[in-house]
């Protein structure tokens, strides 16, 4: 972590909550915040379990396409005008507000940012713009392989009525029927200051940064009504679940094997974490990246991810291959799911583990908007104010048994969803 | 109240050639340590297109003392980042780390500046995610179009293939062509070692000068001296390839990076096409006619290119977005740009600059690629340099180069009764990214 980063939590009677990192190297500040409205909320108040999916990440677009001052060539202006970025991005639970600016503009940007917030109109015609946009994405989505794999793969894991079924983006049916009442709705219900949190960090002081932020959103009101974040555990499939999506004249097919994964609060988090680092989390001689890249040369990577959040996202395997070996990559990645929830790692895969964990974190966190991220991380999944300085012993002291466990929880060779889309010959096909 | 975090850089040269760029930044207990080689396609030729970055590939092979996969292994072990890059004009590897890490993000780079193995067998096996690359930049049209522009507007320099180069080279080179385009090229006298982060300088020049000092300089190929001649006339194309966008380009040449028309034509290229205030933004996407429209300034070692690029909206006829873009370089021509516009585009550059000291590691490579492309002054200078830039430069400029005899315009327009499986295409090409 940055030497002259200290945090300072604070929060306006209206319940946003504003943590504060001092670092005065360099005149410019990083906002990394959210708001506690994303796609888990879609369905809320649809009469059909996927009517409404894709709502809440057309609402958090439309933020920045006008207001009740400014159109949206306007707010363009006043962002761009001092060199400044704004960004919101609808999640699957949380919409994400991201700002960088030179620390002379605080002010200016949180008077943005809340006028995009608070008071957006959703006019018709950048609706119709925005819907396109997203009806474009949901198209191409449709047609990659990786992607239709893993949207498959969620709706298969979780049920239908599930705020994790499906995906943020929505699906073309869902996405045309959304009018601007829904969008205003949704923004009155989901858009309020105690569903807020802003991390910011940079040539600020906590005295200036709740100043600033108090001018711009302290007088939003609260409703009375309690925020209700939360996503129900999902049941667990009780075999293996497969399936093959045909995509004619595709040159590569995608594998995704999906498992109910871990939420980020989980006691068991970092134990599961650190599975799928030994698994195939990114490194280069992950069991996977070794076994079916380097040994087998089936495919160019191969990747197991989780989705930690305040619900438990997937943990998926992917990987791209040849679709004359769909079979043997996916006999390959079940061989290894199995190696590892029977042996668990060795502790010489222990050792790397923490190793890698520990050397990245500072490397992470080199720069303002690494810490702002982290530090508002910490506050939505109450990780405590001292992570930043508990997080290497927390790492080294997780034993192998705890990640043996952890394996034998989330690895359940008998049981998980599989889909593999592409071009398959019958053959393969027909033997998955 | 701005602290001395960052310290001057300091710059040497080593006996063997070397030079070091170090700058002490006391942000995080970081460090990142890069090796940036003067060599990219530039310096290929005829038969051996795509030689550098296959070579940058074989980089992480192994030498004797780090074997099959143990560069790596041992940089993940310690959780550092670390990757590498080909381009035009360089190849740059670089490691960020834990400061007290150093020591071994210096000991791979100075054994793999002379020793890498480049096993003949390795090589074979690399070909399969080099191919992967390749297919992904076909399918790609961003990529196809502007492959076929660099293609069009460089006839004579080496600036005409791709970096990756042409397929039928890339599948032709041999493993003893790597080896000995290696041992011409990499040598402490072609490269320059750039050290940013928690780091104390004497203490980081004595380490560089332990691990890299002992390395002879070795005699370099003869310099690229081929130059392009002057475009005497507007140059087109149109590809036809499956794809599911259609797209308009148009380049104009401009001058190496180190010219000092260099800062007015970045300004240029924010006025004209960088964000929602531009003009290109303004006069296409306002408008309906595309989705998107961007325009820079892309600057290199050797005369390049400045480049407006839009996406067509559905339906729409390219001659129209072509004429609408082409009318507001001629409006930069004509008449001065606004001193709104100006001030946008100094801020943006001035704000930037500064955005880019908050990062150990993008410091860092701001360093290395100013310093191989023109000189890392060029970077500490850029900003007073900007501020000096008027509306009458920036019409200069336009006028000088943004002219119809030295453009070069493109259209990636797909055949219509191929759009479905135009779509399929891309669709495969993007999984794998």
């Amino acid at each position: 972590m940055s030497h002259t980063t200290r945090i300072t939590r604070l929060s306006l009677p209206n319940g946003l909550t504003l943590l504060v990192g001092e670092n005065h190297a360099n005149p410019t500040i990083s906002i990394q915040g959210l708001v506690k409205a994303g796609a888990l909320y879609d369905n809320a108040d649809a009469k059909t379990p996927g009517a409404r999916s894709g709502l809440a990440r057309f609402t958090a677009s439309l933020l920045d396409q006008g207001t009740e001052t400014r159109d949206e060539l306007a707010l363009a202006s006043a962002i761009e005008d001092i060199g400044a970025s704004l960004h919101f991005d609808g999640g699957a639970e949380t919409v994400s507000v991201r700002a960088t600016m030179l620390a002379e503009d605080l002010g200016a940007v949180l008077e943005i940012a809340a006028d995009a917030l608070r008071r957006p109109t959703f006019p018709d015609e950048q609706i119709e713009k925005i819907r396109a946009e997203l009806l474009n994405d949901v198209r191409q989505a449709e047609a990659t392989t990786s992607s239709v794999a893993a949207r498959r793969s969620s709706e298969l894991l979780y049920p239908a009525d599930h705020p994790l079924h499906g995906s943020r983006g929505g699906t073309e049916a869902s996405l045309r029927a959304i009018g601007r009442d829904d969008l205003a709705a949704f923004h009155r219900r989901r858009y309020r200051p105690d569903a807020v949190i802003l991390a910011m960090v940079g040539d600020v002081t906590p005295d200036q940064a709740l100043e600033a932020v108090t001018r711009a959103f302290g007088d939003w009101a609260a409703p009375k009504s309690p925020l209700g974040f939360e996503i129900p555990a999902a049941p667990a499939p009780a075999k293996a679940l497969r399936r093959v999506v045909a995509m004619p004249g595709r040159s590569q097919a995608d594998v995704v094997m999906a498992f109910p994964g871990v939420a980020r609060t989980a006691p068991d988090y970092d134990a599961a974490m650190m599975m799928n680092y030994v698994l195939g989390g990114g490194s280069l001689s992950s069991r996977l990246m070794e076994n079916l890249r380097d040994a087998q040369g089936l495919v160019y990577g191969v990747y197991s991810m989780l989705h930690p959040g305040v619900g438990a996202g997937p943990l998926q395997i992917r990987a791209g291959t040849n679709p004359a070996n769909a079979q043997r990559c996916v006999d390959s990645i079940l061989a290894e799911v199995r190696r590892l929830h029977d042996g668990g790692p060795t502790e010489e895969e222990m050792e790397a583990a923490k190793g890698y964990l520990t050397g990245a974190f500072p490397v992470r966190l080199e720069a303002n908007s690494g810490v702002a991220a982290q530090v508002l991380s910490m506050e939505l999944y109450g990780l405590g104010a001292d992570y930043l300085d508990r997080y290497e012993s927390l790492i080294r002291g997780v034993t192998r048994e705890a990640v043996a466990d952890a394996a034998r929880r989330y690895l359940t060779p008998e049981a998980y969803v599989l889909v593999v889309a592409g071009d398959l010959p019958a053959e393969e096909a027909h033997a998955l | 109240m701005i602290q001395a975090a960052h310290s001057p850089v300091f710059e040497t040269t080593l006996e063997n050639g070397l030079k070091v760029l170090i700058q002490e930044v006391r942000l995080a207990p970081v460090v990142s340590f890069a090796v940036w080689y003067r060599v990219g396609s530039r310096n290929e030729s005829a038969g051996i297109t795509g030689i550098s970055h296959l070579l940058e590939h074989m980089m992480f092979k192994g030498t004797p003392r780090f074997g099959k996969g143990e560069i790596a292994r041992s940089l993940q072990r310690i959780g550092a980042s670390f990757n590498a890059g080909t381009s035009l004009d360089y190849t740059c590897y670089y490691e960020t780390l834990k400061s007290d890490q150093l020591e071994l993000a210096m000991e791979i780079e100075s054994d793999r500046m002379v020793n890498a193995s480049i096993p003949d067998e390795e090589h074979r096996l690399e070909m399969t995610v080099v191919r992967s690359e390749l297919e992904r930049n076909e399918d790609n049209p961003h990529r196809a179009i502007y492959q076929e522009t660099f293609a069009t507007a460089f006839q004579a320099h080496p600036y005409h293939w791709p970096t990756i180069g042409w397929r039928s080279d890339v599948e032709a080179i041999t493993t003893e062509q790597i080896r000995r385009y290696y041992r011409a090229h990499y040598a402490p006298n072609n490269a320059i070692v750039v050290v940013v982060g928690d780091i104390e300088r004497e203490a980081a020049l004595a380490r560089v000068k332990h691990w890299f000092g002992g390395i002879p300089r070795a005699e370099l190929p003869p310099p690229v001296t081929t130059t392009e001649r002057p475009q005497q006339g507007e140059r087109r194309f149109r590809l036809r390839k499956p794809g599911d966008t259609s797209l308009v380009l148009a380049a104009w040449r401009n001058p190496e990076m180190a010219h000092p028309d260099t800062h007015a034509l970045d300004v240029l290229g924010l006025i004209l096409g960088h964000g929602r205030t531009s003009r290109l933004h303004r006069a296409l996407v306002e408008t309906g006619l595309a989705t998107e429209a961007d325009a820079a300034n892309e600057s290199a070692r050797d005369p390049f290119l400045v480049v407006a690029l839009a996406t067509a909206a559905p339906e729409k006829p390219l001659a129209e977005v072509e004429a609408a873009m082409l009318r507001e370089v001629e409006r930069l021509r004509a008449e001065p740009v606004t001193d709104v516009e100006l001030r946008r585009a100094k801020k943006q550059v001035e704000a930037g600059f500064l955005y880019s000291k908050d990062s150990i590691q993008s410091l860092s490579h701001q360093l290395g690629y100013y310093e191989t492309i023109a000189s890392w002054r060029f970077l500490e200078e850029y900003p007073a340099m900007i501020r000096a830039v008027t509306a009458a430069d920036v019409q200069r400029v336009a006028a000088t180069y943004l002219t119809e005899d030295a453009r070069t315009v493109g259209w990636f327009d797909p055949p219509a009764a191929s759009a479905g499986e135009a779509a399929d295409r891309r669709g495969a090409a993007g999984g794998g990214a």
